[in-house]
């Protein structure tokens, strides 16, 4: 059949079509307010109550309510006063006295005192969630004791040197007003979990506006706000905080670029790559204690056998993974202890890619011919899996390893790595404060096998003891001597694959400025201004 | 008529007790704790048991479904894991984002599906059907992110002509009375968020209608094609007849069927959210809300979301065979 298109449709309508396509209006660069930040995150934030959060989504929202008792200077890990002015330590590390700041207030007009600090912390045990179940490790419902209205007392159970990391950064130890708790506290629920679960009440820079769940969380500045320091949560710049769930990284780039939000956060590395070339847009690298490694399940055959790990470490293209799933912007792991760690070593020994090695411990194992195994890995957990999976299985090939790969939502990985129904597994880890007791009794110890996410299944005795003596040195320079002993052995042993320490970019309107990223991960917006 | 009613709506009653011990059953055995991914690496065994009792989860399975059928009888969905907000507040908020989405894109697909399948089959083999039926291999076969990835390049980048994401522009205030922001900017006389809520939608509406639109321009065009043979229809044009009176009257009354059997599936498929278009569009709906529940496991969300979804999708087919009565009186509802 003829397609016969008529004259004025040709002449007309055709170039008009493209022509508005082409010259139309083009970019037309939406603009925020001056004295609004408007964030893009595809994470949304679970929950505002201290008491209640599960995961590090949750801390974004509490960052910008809440202060702390202590905190961490800036980027830094240096723990500096926030709520408390100053501090003094027993001479055995159990007790800490902590003067608080006069003069706070709660955003709905009370007073922060020691009152309002006990009130927390015995709803916090009591409600006896994710929170309680760290402090639960070093502290109980007695710790926490009133001298008088600006002191407070906190006595550790089972002390450990890193107590005051673990308020800044690990637990964090955050102040909802009691007045404002207590009017929600009812018969059917006497913590005001559900109120306070997408409500609150803190001392920080900015208040809670508007909760719009999974969609925009609007926080506004507050007025009666004490000023914070130079280091920490310094009085803010901006009137009000948009925060906006945008799922698709995708569109969340297309809105950096258009202007409709001033900053994007996890964007994939490929973005990152083309925005940091985009004019209007600058990214900020931040490094983060976030690592990518390999788990191998060291009880079951033939990983049990420390020669096939080892032979696994040296037949991975540890470079090209960095390359290609990171855009070469991640640095090597050195055992478990990361960049910024106690005990930190950038000498220790790194497994890299010899297959003659590889394969030479496949032979001393018995197993030159290879066999099949399986890795599991969860691209809801990290979205760079996809591709490390697949590169994964053509590195294993080649020293006969056959590998088939198991995609799995989270839940149902955990789940079967608990069990240890499993041979090899893709997994991250992020540390919000610099404990080098997580950093091994989390990946060392025989009493985090299984239901406490050790999924390494590797138990050393030497290790062992090292770790359990780690947790009640407070002698600064016995504890680098043990952690690197720790670290020699799970590296020697090739208990993980250690891959890499991810860093964390934040993409930027290019006017926006001070934006604080800390490697806790934790994004302190309030220093934040836009150049005008 | 009211007997037919009454019989539908009792029969949803076995459908639900079906579909919920399905669902219950199924993500009960699923291999997964979301006590444990809720408490995170440092809990203890005491604190998992203690959250496992305080939630009922270490009730047997028919006991605990038990609890559950009691608790909906009463209204109650139970309580998220994760948010702690309930179920009912909840579905509250995610539905009417979803129902406006669903609405809009299936009035849509609906008006403009008749449409091209009417003048595509009385103009068949010409070019309209040709570019139409190219049309419709596209829209079938596009991936819908895909296509919504290329709309926002196209209509919010370059163009600039439509928003990029959610319900409304940031800063427009809608007093929330059903939570159908189109509803309640007309119930408060809001025209600004009315505009606003009417633009964001649509380039979410189209994305999602593109499939659904190819499809009922299909059915409509085969549908029309076999009725307008018909003798009947040859009769009233030799009687003079006109032709738009032919086409309404007779043409359109007959062939309209199928596309409302396909439209009641359709939209009962898409009340239960539309996670892609969703995602993609930053729209805050059902499906969004159920991918994050069973990602995390999170029992009675997904056993709520189910509960509604049965409920929607059987009035979807409900309002089908009504309908049918009303086009075609000659059916009878029995």
């Amino acid at each position: 059949m003829k397609l016969a298109l008529p004259e004025w449709f040709k002449g007309v309508i055709l170039p008009l079509a493209f022509g508005l396509i082409l010259f139309g209006p083009g970019w037309s660069a939406a603009k925020t307010p001056d004295n609004e930040l408007v964030v893009g995150s595809p994470s949304a934030i679970e929950t505002m109550d201290p008491a209640q959060h599960m995961s590090i989504g949750s801390f974004k929202g509490e960052n910008f309510v809440f202060n702390n008792i202590v905190g961490y200077a800036k980027e830094s890990a240096k723990v500096v006063p926030e709520l408390a002015e100053s501090w003094t330590m027993s001479p055995d590390g159990k007790v800490i006295t902590f003067k608080l700041r006069r003069g706070v207030k709660f955003q709905d007009g009370t007073p922060f005192n020691a009152a309002a600090v006990k009130f927390n912390w015995d709803r916090m045990l009591k409600a006896n969630l994710s929170p309680a179940g760290k402090y639960k490790t070093y502290a109980d419902e007695n710790s926490v004791e009133v001298v008088d209205d600006y002191t407070v007392r906190f006595r550790q159970t089972d002390p450990t040197p890193v107590v005051l990391d673990y308020f800044a950064g690990g637990a964090k130890f955050y102040f909802n007003s009691p007045t404002y708790v207590q009017q929600y506290m009812k018969s059917d629920d006497p913590l005001a979990l559900k109120w306070m679960a997408t409500h609150a009440c803190g001392t920080g820079p900015y208040e809670l506006a508007e909760w719009e769940p999974d969609s925009k969380y609007v926080f506004k500045k507050f007025a009666g706000y004490w000023g914070g320091t130079p280091e920490v949560k310094p009085a803010p710049k901006f009137e009000r905080i948009t925060y906006k769930i945008v799922k698709d990284p995708s569109a969340l780039r297309m809105m950096l670029e258009k202007g409709d939000i001033d900053v994007a956060e996890k964007l994939p590395a490929d973005a990152i790559d083309q925005l940091s070339k985009t004019p209007g847009v600058k990214v900020k690298m931040a490094d983060i204690w976030k690592m990518v490694f390999l788990i191998m399940n060291c009880q079951k055959a033939p990983f049990d056998n420390v020669k096939v790990r080892q032979a696994v470490s040296y037949a991975i293209n540890y470079d090209e993974l960095i390359k290609h799933v990171e855009k070469g912007r991640a640095k090597r792991l050195s055992g478990t202890m990361m960049e910024g760690f106690p005990g930190y070593d950038p000498n220790l020994f790194k497994y890299n890619l010899d297959l003659d090695k590889a394969k030479q411990l496949m032979k001393e194992a018995g197993l030159e011919n290879g066999f099949k195994t399986t890795l599991l890995y969860s691209a809801d957990r990290y979205m760079g899996f996809e591709l490390m999976s697949v590169m994964i299985q053509s590195y294993l090939k080649k020293i006969g390893i056959d590998v088939s790969l198991q995609k799995m939502a989270w839940p149902t990985q955990v789940e079967t790595m608990k069990k240890g129904a499993f041979e090899m597994a893709l997994q991250t880890w992020t540390a919000n404060y610099p404990d080098p007791v997580e950093q091994t009794f989390f990946f060392f110890h025989p009493e985090t096998f299984g239901l406490r996410w050790n999924w390494s299944y590797w138990k050393n005795d030497r290790a062992t003891t090292l770790i359990d003596g780690l947790m009640k040195e407070f002698d600064n320079g016995k504890r680098v001597a043990m952690i690197k002993e720790i670290q020699k052995l799970g590296v020697d042993n090739a208990v993980y694959g250690y891959f890499y320490q991810v860093p964390h970019a934040i993409a930027m309107r290019d006017n926006v400025e001070d934006v604080w990223f800390h490697p806790g991960v934790d994004w302190i917006p309030s220093p934040a201004y836009k150049k005008k | 008529m009211p007997a037919f009613l009454l019989k539908r709506i009792l029969l949803l009653i076995p459908s639900l007790i079906g579909v919920t011990v399905m669902v219950f059953v199924i993500s009960h055995v699923v291999p997964a704790d979301p006590v444990g991914i809720a408490l995170g690496p440092e809990a203890t065994q005491e604190q998992i048991n203690a959250m496992r009792e305080a939630w009922g989860l270490n009730q047997p399975l028919y006991v605990q479904y038990g609890i559950f059928l009691r608790n909906l009888v009463q209204g109650n969905l139970g309580y998220s894991l994760v948010s702690k907000r309930a179920v009912t507040e909840e579905l509250g908020y995610y539905f009417p984002a979803t129902f406006e989405l669903t609405t809009a894109s299936m009035i849509l697909s609906i008006l403009l599906g008749i449409f091209i399948g009417i003048v595509s089959a009385v103009y068949r083999n010409r070019l309209f059907d040709h570019l139409t039926r190219t049309y419709c291999v596209f829209g079938i076969s596009m991936p819908v992110f895909w296509l919504g990835l290329l709309l926002l390049l196209l209509f919010y980048v370059k163009l600039g002509w439509l928003p990029g994401g959610g319900r409304i522009a940031d800063g427009i205030q809608v007093e929330r009375i059903s939570g159908f922001l189109i509803l309640d900017s007309l119930l408060t006389g809001n025209w600004e968020a009315l505009g606003s809520a009417l633009l964001h939608l649509v380039l979410p509406a189209f994305c999602l209608s593109s499939s659904f639109l190819a499809t009922i321009s299909r059915i409509a065009r085969s549908s029309v094609l076999q009725v307008i043979r018909e003798d009947y229809v040859r009769t009233a044009r030799a009687k003079g007849v006109p032709e738009f009176l032919v086409m309404s009257k007779h043409v359109l009354r007959n062939s309209i069927l199928p596309v409302i059997t396909i439209s009641g599936i359709l939209y009962g498929q898409l009340l239960g959210g539309a996670v892609l278009t969703e995602t993609i569009f930053s729209w805050p709906g059902m499906g969004r809300y159920v991918v994050r529940s069973i990602l995390h496991l999170d029992f009675e969300p997904i056993l709520g979301f189910t509960v509604l979804v049965a409920i929607l999708y059987a009035l979807a087919n409900l309002m089908v065979d009504l309908l049918y009565s009303v086009v075609n009186p000659q059916i009878r509802l029995e």
